[in-house]
């Protein structure tokens, strides 16, 4: 299955999306294809042996929308130079076709540019460039096509057209409202032309009310053009309401126009020019507003895909070159300066440094960088200069990926979207069905009152919103999920986001989750007589050559603390017992009880120690020179600072806690109780981890699982919520829901939290969406004005509701990216 | 450039405002109460005399005439009923005890010469009094409105109310307005041959009953 992802323009509201889903989902090979309203994308998965793209456009196309392909990380625009005729374009264009990798090449002798397709895995942009140079022309700096911007540049473009539109209607309709009121507010005195007046000029009066009208019609034509169009493929839309209720209002206009031309002077009083030029502007209104809420949707995203700097200085024969970002390859070695952003991921290979990597972990604190250190692009280099070799660049750096699992997870529907969805594909016809009804029972109900039964059946079309209930929970979870990339939460699905806000257990995995995964030396217990100081120089001296994790503890610790450390001579490793090695010619001895006892050393009460410190799960190592026991220093993984505040505030917030780890009870009792956990679910299999995911859910809780390794991937599948820890393994990250980007637990209560606000923020927005169309509809259907002589809802009314109920939902969806983290208990 | 598509649709609107305002032939009321006078005329030919000046309609009971002069229409009401409802003439700005004279140019443009027909004249003459014709939806009438509150009106069908589609029983109507009358001694429901009745007028934007001295005939 391919899955892609395309732009679809022309949507207007949840019925256009609901129709090309059902046009898509309904074609031979397509897996699943889902639109987002909010965020105007296809997501799409198909066969391609059974379709191809262009199938998927065409069917798209008919029924009147358009998709448009992403631009991707191998799409490349390269300036040539030296072309002197259209046969240099075809001749550069045969030379690259040939090349492995180029999926497809056009070269322009016009614009003198060649606009390429191909897989940066199989073929460098190096080589692109060399073959035309080859050819015998001149490749010239290159530009790459920037989705991001070329999206920003559409939306703004949009976002003006829109509001020009707007001014142009707001400018005839606002006199057209004036005309149609003033004389109906004599009382107000408001100034008026005399040879306006329009029981005295009625022609005029109304010609005048037509002209004005004409503009701003023209500038709303799309409502006519889209609305009809849908009408008239079966598919009816939100533009198709406003189209069918404001052309009622002007047709019936116009023919009382025709009447009064005719000397039916009484047709003045049943004009509705201003009606329809008044709603077509408050609506081109509401959709300017809903243009650029719907921008700041996507800010955050937008702000991730800005953080990438645009050039890059690439050391070339011993020389710093700066270059377009696009140009930097895999292995090429790159500069950053103290307060540059580095530009691409890559291993440090000289220097030194801070890196602010907060853009992408969410941490704060710049974390130390030497040389073998992996850095990423989009960070920030603090303090000092450093080389680093490129590892991965474009679409393959952290960043690019972190981009595209949120746009992916922003393209998928929640499943609290479905009943929206199953509304607004009947919600249409429906109340196209009602608006008749209404009129026609209003007709023979007021004994055949047109002027009124039309106003009944206007109001009831344009005050029916079905853009609000489309935009109700995609611009919540663009928001959310947009939020929580800002904090280092990578949401990867609207079904994570909404089934996280339900949880009310987490298990956490031990190793690596809570604790550190790697051990550390934990305790210094030096014999009678005996210097801790001296103890530790002695092991790590001894440990110095060892490769075994607990000898590089205490290495690391002595390091730390600023020992400095003797060279070792005759060291040997002693198979699972511990080393021995001569410092200073000092028979040093590193290792457990057996060792000890093996060479007749004297533990003494130091026994009584070790056997304590295994009781609290850690490792004893005993330090023996010259046959005789200095102390004892203990070894254990440590629990990661922030990991109790985290749980705290996990409980504080209600949600129980548990531990999972495949350790010995007493270990795992040892450290649950560090950090505040009560229920322990120790000594479980690897294999056996999903099982107690099951059991916790077999009692009817929503369980998320938080873990980092390989081992625990099938339970982060098995759980309601898979919850993976980002420094971890990329099988438990692709098996997660949600992936913290930050190594510890701090941000589990803040993405339960975002996920508690985004699905409280989408039912209020489902409230008011579905509230303003269930108040509103038979408000204007006269409902009030039948049980109880209640006032009508004037289609001037009805309109502005109709544009306030998009606005308001989108507006309550921006608040969410006021959202900050729970407080830490 | 980009200032000028700005201030376009101003143009627009000046534009169309100023074409709308400068053009006869969309004033729908003036044409048509011409030609609704043309057919009060038939049922009621008016009478040329030299000696007054203009064109003369008289009411079928003699009462009240319209005489149409250029550029000018008056309104002459036998003063003897309003006498002996007890209007002291003295108090009235003609000082006729004949007549109560109503003008739409005041006195002193009386007696001009008028060569056209009466309906021709007639309509020569609602071009600049067209902003004292109206059209009174409710009675299907034209007004002209005359001076001092007093006005004629005619129907706009004969025979039929041409929006309830009810018989037009009020083919031509002199109006007065009593207060100014009353304010000079009238009873004004002593008038013989007149009608003292509250009128639904449209008075700010609101439907207002408004009493009125009438005396209306049905013509066809």
């Amino acid at each position: 299955m391919e899955s892609r992802i395309l732009d679809v323009r022309g949507m207007t509201c949840a019925a256009c999306a609901a129709r090309i889903e059902k046009t898509l989902n309904k074609l031979p090979g397509v897996g699943r294809a889902t639109v987002n309203l909010a965020s105007e994308r296809l997501f799409v998965e198909y066969d391609e042996s059974a379709l191809r793209l262009p199938e998927i456009q065409r069917a798209v196309s008919r029924i009147g929308y358009e998709l448009a392909e992403r631009i991707e990380d191998g799409d490349v625009t390269i300036p040539i130079g030296g072309m002197s005729c259209a046969a240099c374009a075809q001749r550069i264009e045969k030379g690259l076709k040939k090349l492995d990798g180029v999926v497809r090449v056009s070269v322009n002798y016009a614009t003198e540019k060649a606009a390429l397709r191909y897989d940066p895995q199989r073929l460098r942009l190096s080589a692109i460039r060399e073959t035309i140079q080859k050819l015998g022309y001149e490749a010239l700096e290159i530009t790459r096509a920037d989705a991001a911007e070329e999206d920003r540049a559409r939306k703004q473009t949009e976002i003006k057209r829109l509001w020009a539109k707007f001014l142009v209607a707001a400018t005839f309709s606002l006199p057209l409202l004036y005309i149609a009121m003033a004389p109906m507010l004599q009382g107000l005195r408001l100034p008026f032309p005399g040879w306006l007046a329009p029981m005295d000029f009625p022609l005029v009066y109304a010609l005048a009310e037509l002209l004005l009208t004409l503009p701003v019609i023209g500038a709303g034509y799309r409502f006519y053009y889209v609305g009809f169009r849908a009408l008239w493929m079966r598919s009816p839309n939100m533009d198709s309401l406003v189209a069918i209720g404001t052309s009622a209002a002007v047709l019936y206009s116009a023919y009382n126009t025709v009447l009064i031309a005719f000397g039916q002077f009484q047709a003045v009083d049943a004009l509705y020019f201003e009606s329809a030029g008044v709603i077509l502007t408050l609506i081109l209104l509401g959709k300017t507003l809903e243009a650029l809420s719907k921008g700041r949707t996507g800010e955050a995203i937008k702000k991730l895909m800005g953080l990438a700097p645009k050039t890059a200085i690439v050391i070339r024969d011993g020389s710093e070159i700066e270059i377009p970002i696009d140009e930097v390859e895999v292995g090429d070695l790159l500069l950053v300066r103290p307060g540059s952003t580095i530009p691409v991921d890559g291993k440090v290979s000289q220097g030194e440094s801070a890196v602010d990597e907060s853009m992408l972990t969410g941490e704060s604190m710049p974390v130390d960088k030497k040389p073998g250190d992996p850095v990423y692009a989009a960070s920030l280099n603090t303090t000092g200069a450093f080389r680093f070799r490129a590892e991965r660049v474009g679409a393959q750096t952290a960043l690019a990926r972190i981009i595209k699992l949120v746009e992916d997870a922003q393209g998928q529907k929640a499943p609290i979207a479905q009943l929206a969805d199953l509304v607004s594909g009947y919600f249409v016809p429906a109340v196209c069905g009602v608006a008749l009804l209404a009129g026609l029972a209003w007709y023979l109900g007021t004994g055949g009152d047109l002027k009124f039964s039309l106003t009944i059946f206007i109001s009831v079309l344009v005050i029916a919103c079905p853009c609000a209930l489309g935009l109700a929970t995609p611009t919540a979870i663009l928001v959310g999920t947009g939020k929580g990339a800002e904090h280092g939460i990578l949401i990867k699905g609207g079904e994570a986001l909404e089934t996280a806000h339900k949880v009310g257990v987490v298990i956490l995995d031990k190793t690596g989750t809570i604790t550190e995964g790697k051990p550390a030396v934990t305790d210094l217990w030096p014999a009678d007589g005996q210097d801790a100081g001296e103890l530790l120089r002695l092991a790590a001296s001894a440990e110095l050559s060892s490769e075994h994790p607990l000898g590089q503890a205490v290495v690391q610790r002595a390091q730390k603390d600023g020992l400095a450390l003797e060279g070792a001579e005759g060291f040997r490793a002693l198979t699972g017992r511990g080393i021995e090695a001569t410092i200073c010619g000092r028979q040093v001895l590193a290792g457990n009880q057996n060792l000890m006892e093996e060479r007749g050393i004297t533990l003494g009460e130091m026994a009584g120690r070790s056997e304590a410190l295994a009781l609290e799960g850690k490792t004893p190592m005993f330090i023996a020179a010259d046959g005789e026991i200095l102390g004892i220093l203990a070894v254990a993984d440590v629990v990661k600072p922030s990991s109790r505040a985290a749980i705290a505030t996990l409980r504080a917030m209600g949600i129980e806690v548990a531990m999972l780890t495949g350790d010995h009870r007493h270990t795992a009792e040892f450290i649950a109780r560090q950090v505040g956990i009560e229920r322990v679910l120790a000594e479980v299999l690897p294999g056996d981890k999903a099982g107690e995911v099951k059991k916790l859910q077999g009692e009817g809780k929503t369980v998320a699982m938080v873990g980092d390794g390989i081992n625990d991937a099938p339970a982060l599948a098995q759980a309601d919520v898979g919850i993976a820890i980002g420094t971890g393994a990329d099988v438990a990250m692709e098996s997660a829901g949600i992936v913290l980007m930050r190594g510890d637990l701090t941000e589990v209560p803040t993405a339960i939290e975002l996920s508690r606000r985004t699905i409280r923020n989408i039912k209020q927005n489902l409230f008011w969406a579905f509230g303003y169309n269930v108040i509103g509809i038979p408000v204007a259907a006269g409902l009030l004005h039948l049980l109880w002589g209640g006032p009508l809802l004037s289609p001037i009314f009805a309109a502005a509701a109709m544009s306030l109920s998009s606005v308001s939902v989108l507006t309550n969806a921006l608040r969410l990216k006021r959202f900050q983290p729970p407080a830490r208990a | 450039m980009r200032v000028f598509k700005r201030i376009l649709p101003l143009f627009y609107l000046a534009a169309l405002l100023v074409a709308l305002s400068a053009c006869a032939a969309l004033d729908v009321v003036a044409n048509d109460a011409s030609r609704a006078f043309g057919d009060v005329l038939e049922a009621l030919p008016a009478a040329f005399s030299d000696e007054e000046g203009g064109w003369f309609l008289t009411a079928p009971d003699g009462a009240a005439k319209l005489q149409i002069q250029s550029q000018c229409v008056v309104l002459r009401v036998d003063a003897k009923p309003f006498i002996d409802a007890g209007l002291n003439v003295d108090e009235r700005p003609e000082h006729n005890p004949d007549s109560l004279v109503f003008s739409t140019l005041g006195f002193d443009m009386l007696n001009m010469n008028v060569k056209a027909s009466a309906k021709e004249q007639f309509a020569s003459n609602l071009r600049p009094l067209r902003s004292k014709l109206g059209y009174h939806g409710a009675m299907d009438h034209y007004t002209l409105q005359i001076g001092e509150g007093a006005a004629f009106e005619w129907a706009k069908n004969l025979k039929k109310h041409s929006v309830s589609g009810a018989d037009q029983e009020k083919d031509i109507v002199f109006v007065l307005d009593p207060e100014p009358l009353i304010a000079a001694g009238l009873d004004p429901e002593k008038v013989e041959g007149w009608s003292y009745a509250a009128v639904p007028m449209e008075q700010d934007g609101q439907m207002k009953e408004v009493w009125k001295l009438l005396k209306a005939f049905d013509l066809a």
